[in-house]
Protein backbone atom coordinates (compact mmCIF):
# COMPACT_ATOMS: atom_id res chain seq x y z
CA UNK A 1 0.00 0.00 0.00
CA UNK A 2 1.29 3.39 -0.44
CA UNK A 3 2.62 5.13 1.87
CA UNK A 4 0.34 8.43 1.83
CA UNK A 5 2.34 10.58 3.74
CA UNK A 6 5.79 10.33 1.39
CA UNK A 7 2.89 11.09 -1.32
CA UNK A 8 1.73 14.00 0.63
CA UNK A 9 5.07 15.19 0.68
CA UNK A 10 5.67 14.92 -3.08
CA UNK A 11 3.17 16.26 -4.08
CA UNK A 12 3.43 19.65 -1.69
CA UNK A 13 7.30 19.53 -2.89
CA UNK A 14 5.59 19.27 -6.92
CA UNK A 15 3.89 21.81 -5.85
CA UNK A 16 6.95 24.16 -4.65
CA UNK A 17 9.20 22.74 -7.65
CA UNK A 18 6.04 24.48 -9.87
CA UNK A 19 6.53 28.05 -7.97
CA UNK A 20 9.84 28.29 -8.39
CA UNK A 21 9.10 27.64 -12.07
CA UNK A 22 7.01 30.77 -12.05
CA UNK A 23 9.17 32.92 -10.24
CA UNK A 24 12.43 32.58 -12.32
CA UNK A 25 9.59 33.66 -15.40
CA UNK A 26 8.92 36.79 -12.74
CA UNK A 27 12.69 37.16 -12.31
CA UNK A 28 13.19 36.90 -16.33
CA UNK A 29 10.57 39.89 -16.39
CA UNK A 30 11.84 41.87 -14.12
CA UNK A 31 15.26 41.47 -16.22
CA UNK A 32 17.37 39.24 -13.49
CA UNK A 33 18.35 36.75 -15.60
CA UNK A 34 20.98 35.10 -13.04
CA UNK A 35 18.51 35.21 -10.07
CA UNK A 36 16.16 33.28 -13.26
CA UNK A 37 18.77 31.33 -13.97
CA UNK A 38 19.55 30.12 -9.97
CA UNK A 39 15.83 29.66 -8.83
CA UNK A 40 15.63 27.39 -12.58
CA UNK A 41 18.39 24.96 -10.86
CA UNK A 42 17.06 25.38 -7.05
CA UNK A 43 13.59 23.71 -9.13
CA UNK A 44 15.49 20.98 -10.51
CA UNK A 45 16.92 19.85 -7.24
CA UNK A 46 13.42 20.43 -5.25
CA UNK A 47 11.76 18.26 -7.91
CA UNK A 48 14.65 15.53 -7.08
CA UNK A 49 13.76 15.79 -4.04
CA UNK A 50 10.12 15.01 -4.65
CA UNK A 51 11.26 12.26 -6.70
CA UNK A 52 12.66 10.82 -3.48
CA UNK A 53 8.92 10.85 -1.74
CA UNK A 54 7.57 9.68 -4.35
CA UNK A 55 9.71 6.66 -4.60
CA UNK A 56 9.24 6.15 -1.14
CA UNK A 57 5.99 6.04 -1.23
CA UNK A 58 5.32 3.56 -3.27
CA UNK A 59 7.70 1.39 -1.30
CA UNK B 1 10.69 49.51 -18.42
CA UNK B 2 13.48 47.28 -19.02
CA UNK B 3 13.93 46.84 -23.07
CA UNK B 4 13.77 43.33 -24.24
CA UNK B 5 17.50 43.09 -25.05
CA UNK B 6 17.52 42.72 -20.83
CA UNK B 7 16.26 39.28 -21.47
CA UNK B 8 19.62 38.29 -22.91
CA UNK B 9 21.99 39.81 -20.48
CA UNK B 10 23.95 37.86 -17.47
CA UNK B 11 24.56 39.20 -14.16
CA UNK B 12 22.64 41.39 -11.50
CA UNK B 13 21.38 45.03 -12.20
CA UNK B 14 24.41 46.07 -10.60
CA UNK B 15 25.27 50.25 -11.69
CA UNK B 16 27.93 51.00 -9.14
CA UNK B 17 31.07 48.71 -7.99
CA UNK B 18 30.60 46.35 -5.29
CA UNK B 19 32.65 45.85 -2.57
CA UNK B 20 32.86 42.60 -2.60
CA UNK B 21 33.39 40.90 1.05
CA UNK B 22 34.41 37.82 0.08
CA UNK B 23 33.85 34.36 2.38
CA UNK B 24 34.71 31.36 1.57
CA UNK B 25 31.90 28.73 2.04
CA UNK B 26 30.84 25.17 1.08
CA UNK B 27 28.20 24.57 -1.34
CA UNK B 28 26.73 21.28 -3.00
CA UNK B 29 26.62 21.23 -6.64
CA UNK B 30 25.14 18.22 -8.02
CA UNK B 31 25.81 15.94 -4.99
CA UNK B 32 28.97 17.19 -4.55
CA UNK B 33 30.61 19.36 -1.93
CA UNK B 34 32.95 21.86 -3.32
CA UNK B 35 34.72 25.26 -1.80
CA UNK B 36 34.03 28.47 -3.62
CA UNK B 37 34.68 32.18 -2.62
CA UNK B 38 31.50 34.76 -2.74
CA UNK B 39 30.84 37.90 -2.08
CA UNK B 40 28.48 38.85 0.81
CA UNK B 41 27.39 41.71 -0.96
CA UNK B 42 26.53 41.00 -4.49
CA UNK B 43 26.61 37.11 -4.87
CA UNK B 44 29.93 37.22 -7.11
CA UNK B 45 31.22 33.83 -7.16
CA UNK B 46 35.04 32.74 -7.28
CA UNK B 47 35.34 28.99 -7.51
CA UNK B 48 38.15 27.60 -5.54
CA UNK B 49 41.81 28.17 -7.03
CA UNK B 50 40.25 31.22 -8.88
CA UNK B 51 41.37 34.69 -7.99
CA UNK B 52 38.70 36.34 -6.69
CA UNK B 53 40.07 39.86 -7.98
CA UNK B 54 39.46 38.39 -11.47
CA UNK B 55 35.74 37.54 -10.51
CA UNK B 56 35.23 40.62 -9.36
CA UNK B 57 36.00 42.25 -12.70
CA UNK B 58 33.82 39.81 -14.64
CA UNK B 59 31.21 40.20 -12.01
CA UNK B 60 31.82 44.32 -12.85
CA UNK B 61 31.30 43.53 -16.59
CA UNK B 62 27.94 41.39 -16.09
CA UNK B 63 26.58 44.44 -13.88
CA UNK B 64 27.40 47.08 -16.75
CA UNK B 65 25.83 44.77 -19.30
CA UNK B 66 22.94 43.74 -17.00
CA UNK B 67 22.32 47.59 -16.92
CA UNK B 68 18.96 48.82 -18.31
CA UNK B 69 18.34 52.19 -19.95
CA UNK B 70 15.15 53.67 -18.68
CA UNK B 71 13.59 56.41 -20.44
CA UNK B 72 12.03 57.58 -16.82
CA UNK B 73 12.27 56.94 -12.91
CA UNK B 74 8.47 55.77 -13.07
CA UNK B 75 10.02 53.28 -15.45
CA UNK B 76 12.87 52.36 -13.00
CA UNK B 77 10.48 52.43 -9.81
CA UNK B 78 8.38 49.60 -12.01
CA UNK B 79 10.76 47.53 -11.95
CA UNK B 80 12.10 47.96 -8.20
CA UNK B 81 8.80 46.93 -7.57
CA UNK B 82 8.75 43.63 -9.65
CA UNK B 83 11.82 43.09 -7.53
CA UNK B 84 10.54 43.88 -4.15
CA UNK B 85 7.66 41.54 -5.40
CA UNK B 86 10.26 38.45 -5.91
CA UNK B 87 11.98 39.27 -2.48
CA UNK B 88 8.88 38.92 -0.72
CA UNK B 89 7.97 35.62 -2.68
CA UNK B 90 10.96 34.09 -2.01
CA UNK B 91 10.73 34.87 2.05
CA UNK B 92 7.61 32.73 1.95
CA UNK B 93 8.62 30.24 -0.34
CA UNK B 94 11.68 29.64 1.66
CA UNK B 95 9.53 29.28 5.10
CA UNK B 96 7.09 26.52 3.18
CA UNK B 97 10.46 24.63 1.75
CA UNK B 98 11.67 24.43 4.90
CA UNK B 99 8.46 23.35 6.57
CA UNK B 100 8.12 20.71 4.05
CA UNK B 101 11.81 19.84 3.36
CA UNK B 102 15.10 20.37 5.63
CA UNK B 103 13.22 19.16 8.92
CA UNK B 104 12.58 15.76 7.35
CA UNK B 105 16.25 15.57 7.83
CA UNK B 106 15.78 12.94 10.61
CA UNK B 107 14.46 10.16 8.24
CA UNK B 108 18.08 9.97 6.48
CA UNK B 109 17.63 9.65 3.08
CA UNK B 110 18.47 11.73 0.29
CA UNK B 111 15.76 14.09 -0.30
CA UNK B 112 17.22 16.52 2.61
CA UNK B 113 20.30 16.98 1.14
CA UNK B 114 18.32 17.75 -2.58
CA UNK B 115 16.55 20.72 -0.73
CA UNK B 116 19.64 21.65 0.94
CA UNK B 117 21.04 22.47 -2.54
CA UNK B 118 18.09 24.24 -3.45
CA UNK B 119 18.29 26.61 -0.67
CA UNK B 120 21.89 26.76 -1.59
CA UNK B 121 20.76 28.06 -4.71
CA UNK B 122 18.07 30.13 -3.21
CA UNK B 123 20.72 31.90 -1.49
CA UNK B 124 22.31 33.14 -4.71
CA UNK B 125 19.07 34.90 -5.50
CA UNK B 126 18.45 36.13 -2.68
CA UNK B 127 21.97 37.83 -2.93
CA UNK B 128 21.32 38.42 -6.68
CA UNK B 129 17.90 40.50 -5.13
CA UNK B 130 19.86 42.05 -2.76
CA UNK B 131 22.32 43.71 -5.31
CA UNK B 132 19.72 44.31 -7.93
CA UNK B 133 17.35 46.22 -4.88
CA UNK B 134 20.45 47.97 -4.18
CA UNK B 135 21.02 49.11 -7.72
CA UNK B 136 17.71 49.51 -8.64
CA UNK B 137 17.59 52.21 -6.16
CA UNK B 138 20.85 54.77 -6.74
CA UNK B 139 19.69 54.54 -10.44
CA UNK B 140 16.53 55.93 -9.45
CA UNK B 141 17.61 58.52 -7.21
CA UNK B 142 19.99 59.52 -10.16
CA UNK B 143 17.19 59.40 -12.79
CA UNK B 144 15.50 61.33 -10.45
CA UNK B 145 18.27 64.11 -9.87
CA UNK B 146 18.57 64.22 -14.10
CA UNK B 147 14.97 64.51 -14.08
CA UNK B 148 14.69 67.38 -11.83
CA UNK B 149 17.51 69.49 -13.20
CA UNK B 150 15.97 68.94 -17.02
CA UNK B 151 13.12 71.01 -15.16
CA UNK B 152 14.67 73.40 -13.83
CA UNK B 153 16.65 73.83 -16.98
CA UNK B 154 13.47 74.01 -19.18
CA UNK B 155 11.32 76.18 -16.43
CA UNK B 156 11.02 79.92 -16.93
CA UNK B 157 13.40 81.97 -14.73
CA UNK B 158 15.45 79.18 -14.71
CA UNK B 159 19.58 79.54 -15.26
CA UNK B 160 19.74 78.43 -19.00
CA UNK B 161 16.85 81.12 -19.43
CA UNK B 162 19.03 84.05 -17.20
CA UNK B 163 22.00 83.17 -19.41
CA UNK B 164 20.00 83.19 -22.61
CA UNK B 165 18.62 86.73 -21.80
CA UNK B 166 21.85 88.33 -20.47
CA UNK B 167 24.06 87.16 -24.20
CA UNK B 168 21.07 87.76 -26.53
CA UNK B 169 19.19 90.10 -24.76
Amino acid sequence: MANTKYMRRNERLDRLAFQLGEMAADADKAGLPVAASDLRKARVWVENASGVYASKSSE
Amino acid sequence: MANDDNQARVGPITPGPCVHEWKSRKVLSFGMERDITQCDVCGAVAEDGDDPREAAAAAKIAARKARPDYASSDDAIADLAKIKALQDKLEAFDQELLHHGLNEAAYGFEAPAHIDTAQDYLGNVRLALNAAMRSQESAIKWLQENEAEERGADSVGSEADHNYEQRYG
